[in-house]
């Protein structure tokens, strides 16, 4: 790596037209956010821009959706694929599609590419992607939970040729607003094209000024040093096998679990992510194309390896993926996906996240690195009908951006930190909201006990209420896209417990009408709203909200590490008088005890703590271990986060809380372990049990000794137990 | 007599002193004193006395207006010694300012920044939940009231914040910029029951729309509320004792000035820097150059900011430790580059920043211990900055520790111990870094920075803009007269300024007696504001605005209104808002059916100094150089013999071609191989890049 010509350019010159690639991605998604205005992409920054080599492999991506950049290489590849042979790929020429089969994650993402040439040499392919208000379908604004196929959820174009030597197609623009009910698409398209046109233009200058051998030099350099940087860093890392299983509830049709099971195999500089034996095509919207997939398992060794290792094609390089069509996060045709990006994509994030947290927790050199699962689904709550303004409308509420933060191997993870797929979160304010919208919100907070316990805590969620307000003719609707009511996502690390699940809810028959008229204290909480409480299904379809109606969801926060009862009583205390969590969570998963003026009492705090250790010690089984595997191989001495210490020397692995020897590295530890099987709202409220269907326990394996928890899953019944196999070089 | 202009800035207190009977200037410099920023004031200004050559008490004595730009502010904010702060919320919404939008984890951060997920947090909070107190009470959108103020509500909040000891309170109710009746309330219980707390109201501090920024200004503008007022306090007593007879007035972030009363606490923040602009803009009026690109070049940090027509922009929103505020503020942005940037290897690749050398041990060039290179050290290896007169020969520096470091960790592992190309290579990569962010800040105001000639200052800023000039492909850089304390300059110039915005989305068409009577309520308190400023009448000026957006977009388009709405003013308001949209984003970019919304109002009411004319030079031949030493040629890629020229002597009317270097005390002019310079009338160096001199063949 130390030669001079690493990269066929000379260093000063490689890191100005560097610079300037990554500026020139940036400058795409000025241009494109510019023209189309859409709250979704600028508030959400739910789009991306990215410059790729002449055979479409990845070279920069601009700093918006992680997810979104990486189709554009699928869809230059079926660009090239389809057109060459039939319309012809031209100087000057702006292809479109949407077609998850085809390149894209889910239909609302459109993405244009451009070729750029230089002459008559083809300097690479430039791409915009961004998600729509509206792609036509049953339902408005993109997710049609009763959809059976693809063809219900609206427009689904193939690469076509929007702009031909420089001209857009009219024809093609027209027939896409035909197919839309929002005339802010024809902007959104019109800002990509805009996009492009800078994104050529820039490129052509750098080819102008510094010679296309070395622009492309330079292009193929960057993913050169991205692949060297991941490989010197994969190298540096254990070798080994993990398994992780993620679950996504209810396909939209019926409460059905479908599992994404994740296996990585991590050799030498090489990743393999192998997904055998996840669910079936599921019969509804939550389905993610081979596009999902692969751009979910990139996010996450993007965010888990690459945080100084560019996000281009260098990356995919050292990824192997291995998975069968027909599965629910690599579904087959006909088979609809518009929920991909909320359902079958982040949930396949949390899965190979996990596995990649613990390939980090298993180096002395890269466990700070190591983090519990993120917010570990998204949503999407739309209501939708005519504002007090008098616009029609269909509107996302993007609070739920404000997602928990997994926590840290030395610190809490961040409340309302966002979802791991946007580098920018962003939460609406109330007030822009309600000067939109006829709604009226009684309450947006933190949600308490939402982050999941550890001895680092993950980060909170929120949860949030309103209600119709000045709505032309007292009518709304609203409809409600979501993933992990049932169960949570966000999975803790090294005896971490997860963060809340989602909840959604309405309050009907209230008195909500006779307090706004007689100018009443409005409730400020969900259990103050006095009337019937529903809990509604995730997938909840379009219906109208009554007049006084309440509608409540909260959503998800992040994982927690090491075990609860390591808290420092003095953090919990502290969390206590910030609300953080309850007394109850604070007395029985974290184990402090705490006077009438919230002091601790630190002997009863011991007390209590030694008291919940026996019993677990007490209530734990031998695990079933049949196709389940702790096993370590290797030499020297080893720590596996916290909770094992491992010695080649002595041929042991010993408790990392007490000492104490569980068994020879190469046994299956297993074996050596108690497992404590728990109702999932064992790690604090809003843990599905509201949802409960008798289907997911909280499986927590301890210390045999000390009762000191090792690693906390939420597993479905008949689920086989995890599988890890370090080999230590 | 005189106009006297205190500039603090990290490193250095600049002191400018105008005569205004001939415009000539006085130039006073003493290192900062962070731990109590008076004392750096008081012997600055001694300093700038002795120029003079009178007595500090004399110079005080015959100051008619005397300026000051602090950094207090931004001590309080980024060491956090600012005032315990409670918070009081309407009921329901208190986690606003702990939720912070969810961006409060990563906003200000640099994009490499935010992909490193894990070392991303939300700031050290101002107020957690224990700080922060919920009322009772609600408006709506429109500003009717739903819930009544409790008034209990409130006793009790008071109640405990009395208890807790609080300094001072920030009072953020929802939807309080449309009414502000309930905040009134608070405030006058709060007075009552809390005597000596700072109270910091929201719909007084900013009276806009988006309850997160509001609140989070009113918070800041609370945390720092009584340092400043103490700061201000305090100097103003010492200036008087000291001989000063007039009123102090104080720079603000939106370019102007205010007198101390009047200074609304957060409002200081980042000053130094818009006085900068000002001074650049005053320069370019002067020259009758009407669009500028103002470049401020420091140790670690480089920032742009954009002159159209003599007016510098205001930026929507400000990042001050990750919290998002909205204050009238000088759009400037920046990034973390300049003559401390830290050169390093990565990979093979040869980075440069975002690290940058703090002051101590500082660039290895100092001889202080710094190991690692940095821009400064490729500066003196490239002989653009002569080792005996850094800092006008205030420091000594040590060239063969430049040459070590930047051998031992960019030329041996890169480019085969060539020492003169890591150098190279070093400002090559910083240079190019800043031309990108002014690339990307033209490019987001809809403009093409080819159009504008760029102005240079700050202590790097001269050194650099000869390369990151001309590859951005200006054709003329002006690098002013005292580029060294330029934002003190500045300040000298500023006008009273008071920036007065009001929230109130309308979908035009909209009655225009509507308008005019929100233009017309701010302009009664801006007569008022600079009335109290001893302000005459005929030297006041009001500037009308009006943020509009095209309904259902998002991007909100600041256009200038006319100063007396009628129906043809509501027109030419539509009018020039689809032209400016039409401009910045495209044709056709604007959803032109959906209607225009005007959201923020504002008017800048402006009480106009008489600026004196600056000094002018005196006319002489071309003189010679003073000497010769060896810089670097990029073109040729070797080191030249370079002609070395005593910027302050050099007669207005001198004309030479690149190489050269003109050494002024406190920086150094760089002239390129292929492009000329010439010093103007007021002794203004401008520099004609190739595509200057190419364009004036």
């Amino acid at each position: 790596m130390n030669d001079r010509n690493a990269f066929q350019v000379d260093p000063a010159k490689f890191e100005v037209l560097n610079h300037r690639l990554l500026s020139i991605t940036e400058e795409m998604g000025i241009q494109y956010m510019r023209c189309s205005g859409s709250n979704v992409l600028i508030t959400g920054n739910d789009a991306a821009t990215a410059i790729m080599n002449p055979d479409g492999a990845l070279v920069a991506v601009g700093p918006y959706i992680v997810t979104q950049g990486n189709v554009l290489p699928l869809i230059v590849d079926s660009t090239r694929r389809l057109c060459a042979d039939s319309v012809g790929i031209g100087d000057g020429d702006i292809f479109i599609c949407n077609d998850p089969y085809l390149g894209a994650i889910h239909h609302p993402d459109f993405a244009t590419v451009a070729p750029i040439y230089s002459g008559a040499e083809l300097v690479g392919w430039i791409g915009a992607s961004g998600h729509q208000l509206d792609t036509g379908g049953m339902d408005p604004g993109g997710f049609s939970i009763k959809a059976v196929d693809v063809h219900q959820e609206g427009l689904r174009m193939p690469p076509v040729k929007l702009v031909e030597a420089g001209r857009v197609r009219e024809d093609v623009l027209g027939w896409i607003m035909n197919q839309v009910r929002d005339p802010l698409v024809g902007l959104d398209v019109k800002g990509q094209i805009a996009a492009l046109n800078t994104g050529r233009l820039r490129i052509l200058e750098l080819v102008e000024h510094w010679g296309v051998e070395t622009v492309k030099a330079v292009m193929q350099g960057s993913i050169t040093y991205a692949r060297e940087k991941l490989q010197q860093r994969l190298r540096e890392l254990p070798d080994g096998t993990w398994r992780e299983i993620q679950y996504i509830d209810h396909d939209g049709h019926e409460s059905r679990i479908y599992q994404v099971v994740c296996t990585l195999r991590k050799t030498g500089d090489h990743l393999s992510f192998d997904f055998a034996g996840t669910s079936a095509n599921a019969r509804g919207l939550i389905n993610s194309t081979y596009s999902g997939l692969q751009a979910a398992v990139l996010s996450s060794v993007y965010i888990n390896l690459c945080w100084d290792i560019p996000w281009n094609r260098g990356v995919r390089d050292c990824i192997e993926i291995t998975t069968e069509a027909g599965t629910v996060n690599n579904c087959s045709y006909p088979a609809p996906c518009a929920m991909a990006t909320i359902s079958a994509v982040i949930v396949t994030i949390d899965a190979s996240w996990r596995c990649l947290s613990h390939l980090l927790l298993s180096s002395e050199k890269y466990r700070d690195q190591a983090m519990a699962v993120w917010s570990g689904t998204s949503m999407a709550p739309i209501f939708a009908g005519t504002s007090q303004h008098g616009f029609p409308f269909a509107a996302t509420e993007m609070s739920h951006f404000g997602g928990g933060g997994g926590a840290r191997t030395y610190g809490d993870g961040v409340d309302t930190a966002g979802i791991v797929f946007n580098t920018t979160p962003n939460m609406p304010n109330i007030e822009d909201q309600e000067a939109e919208y006829p709604v009226l919100y009684l309450f947006r907070r933190h949600l308490q006990d939402s982050g999941g316990p550890g001895r680092y805590r993950g980060g909170r969620s929120g949860e949030l209420a309103y209600t119709m307000y000045d709505a032309p003719g007292d009518f709304l609707e609203g409809l409600f896209a979501g993933t992990g009511a049932e169960m949570p996502n966000a999975i803790g690390l090294a005896g971490g417990m997860p963060g809340a699940a989602i909840r959604v809810a309405r309050v009907v028959n209230t008195d909500l009408q006779r307090r706004l008229s007689a100018g009443e204290r409005l409730p400020a909480a969900l259990d103050e709203i006095q009337g019937t409480r529903e809990i509604l299904c995730c997938k909840h379809v379009r219906t109208p909200m009554g007049l006084g109606d309440v509608w409540y969801h909260s959503w998800q926060a992040g994982g927690g590490y090491g075990d609860p009862l390591l808290r420092d009583p003095n953090t919990v205390a502290e969390d206590l008088a910030r609300g953080v969590v309850s007394v109850a969570v604070a007395r029985d998963i974290y184990g402090v005890s705490l006077d009438q003026g919230l002091r601790i009492d630190a002997a009863a705090t011991q007390a209590r703590r030694g008291e919940l250790r026996r019993e677990r010690r007490d209530r734990g089984t031998r695990p079933d271990v049949s196709g389940g595997e702790l096993s370590f191989s290797g030499h020297g001495r080893h720590r596996y986060g916290d909770v094992l210490m491992l010695d080649f020397d002595k041929d042991v692995v010993t408790c990392g809380h007490c000492g104490q020897v569980h068994c020879k590295p190469g046994d299956n530890l297993l074996d050596h372990l108690l497992e404590v099987e728990t109702p999932l709202w064992a790690a604090g409220p809003v843990r599905g049990e509201d949802y409960d269907l008798r289907r997911f326990k909280m499986r927590q394996l301890c210390c045999g000794k000390c009762g000191g928890l090792i690693d906390v899953r939420v597993a479905l019944e008949g689920t086989p137990p995890p599988v890890m196999r370090v080999a230590y070089g | 007599m005189y106009t006297v202009a205190v500039d603090i800035g990290g490193t250095f207190t600049d002191v400018v002193v105008v005569d205004d009977r001939n415009g000539r200037a006085y130039v006073g410099k003493t290192p900062s004193t962070p731990e109590d920023l008076q004392l750096g004031v008081m012997s600055g200004l001694e300093d700038a006395a002795q120029g003079v050559g009178i007595p500090l008490s004399r110079l005080l004595g015959d100051t008619d207006r005397m300026v000051h730009a602090t950094t207090q502010s931004s001590n309080a904010v980024f060491a956090f010694t600012g005032a315990k702060t409670a918070v009081i919320a309407t009921r329901g919404f208190g986690d606003t300012l702990t939720i912070m939008r969810a961006t409060g984890r990563v906003a200000g951060l640099s994009v490499f920044e935010r992909h490193h997920y894990r070392m991303t947090q939300k700031p050290r909070l101002l107020a957690d939940e224990r700080d922060i107190f919920e009322v009772v009470e609600r408006m709506d959108y429109s500003g009717r009231i739903v819930t009544p103020l409790d008034e209990d509500s409130v006793r009790l909040a008071a109640a405990r914040i009395r208890e807790g000891g609080y300094q001072a309170v920030a009072v953020g109710l929802l939807f309080s910029h449309k009414n502000a009746a309930h905040e009134q309330r608070v405030r006058d219980i709060l007075c009552e029951s809390l005597p000596g707390v700072y109270l910091s109201i929201s719909s007084e501090v900013a009276p806009v729309l988006g309850e997160y920024e509001r609140s989070a200004t009113t918070l800041f503008n609370a945390y720092v509320g009584p340092v400043i007022e103490n700061y201000i306090r305090r100097l103003e007593t010492t200036l008087v004792d000291a001989g000063l007879n007039r009123k102090f007035l104080i720079v603000q972030a939106n370019g102007g000035v205010a007198t101390a009363s009047q200074t609304v606490p957060i409002f200081t923040i980042e000053s130094g820097p818009a006085a900068g602009v000002v001074g650049a803009a005053h320069i370019a009026q002067a020259l009758g150059v009407p669009n500028v690109i103002a470049t401020d070049v420091g140790g670690t940090t480089f920032k742009v900011a954009i002159v159209e027509n003599g007016r510098w922009g205001y930026s929507r929103e400000t990042v001050l430790n990750q919290y998002q505020l909205r204050l009238p503020m000088v759009d400037l942005a920046s990034i973390g580059a300049g003559g401390g940037s830290i050169a390093w290897t990565d990979g093979g690749r040869l980075r440069v920043g975002p690290q940058s050398a703090a002051a101590q041990p500082g660039p290895a060039c100092y001889g202080l211990g710094g190991q690692e290179p940095t821009v400064t050290d490729a500066d003196v290896v490239l002989g653009y900055i002569a080792p005996d007169r850094f800092l006008g020969g205030r420091m000594k520096l040590h060239p063969d520790q430049a040459v070590q470091a930047i051998r031992r960790r960019i030329a041996d592992p890169l480019l085969g111990g060539d020492v003169l190309a890591a150098a190279a290579g070093i400002r090559q990569v910083i240079d190019s870094q800043m031309a990108d962010l002014i690339r990307k800040s033209t490019l987001e105001r809809g403009r093409d920075p080819r159009d504008f000639v760029m102005m240079a200052y700050g202590g790097s800023g001269p050194v650099h803009a000869a390369s990151y000039g001309s590859d951005i492909g200006v054709k003329e850089i002006i690098v002013p007269f005292l580029a060294t304390v330029h934002s003190a300059y500045g300040a000298a110039l500023s006008d009273i300024r008071f920036s007065l915005q009001y929230s109130d989305p309308l979908v035009l068409p909209v009655a225009p007696e509507r308008l005019e009577s929100i233009y017309a309520s701010m302009e009664t308190t801006g007569h008022r504001n600079l009335g109290e400023a001893d302000v005459p009448l005929e030297r006041r000026q009001f500037q009308r605005w009006v943020e509009a957006r095209y309904r259902r977009q998002v991007h909100h388009v600041r256009v200038a209104t006319p100063s007396r709405i009628d129906a043809a003013g509501v027109d030419q308001i539509a009018r020039t808002f689809e032209a400016e949209y039409e401009r910045l984003f495209g044709k056709g970019a604007g959803l032109r059916n959906a209607g225009i919304e005007l959201v923020n109002y504002g008017v800048d009411a402006v009480g106009l100094v008489s600026k004196v004319a600056e000094e002018k030079g005196v006319p002489g031949g071309n003189p010679k150089p003073s000497g010769f030493r060896d810089t670097y040629c990029p073109r040729s890629n070797r080191m030249v013999s370079t002609p070395v020229y005593d910027g302050p002597r050099l007669p207005t009317g001198t004309q030479f071609v690149g190489p050269a270097v003109i050494e002024h005390p406190g920086t150094t002019i760089v002239v390129l191989d292929g492009q000329s310079a010439r010093i103007d009338e007021y002794r203004h160096t401008h520099i004609l890049t190739r595509a200057g001199t190419r364009s004036h063949e």
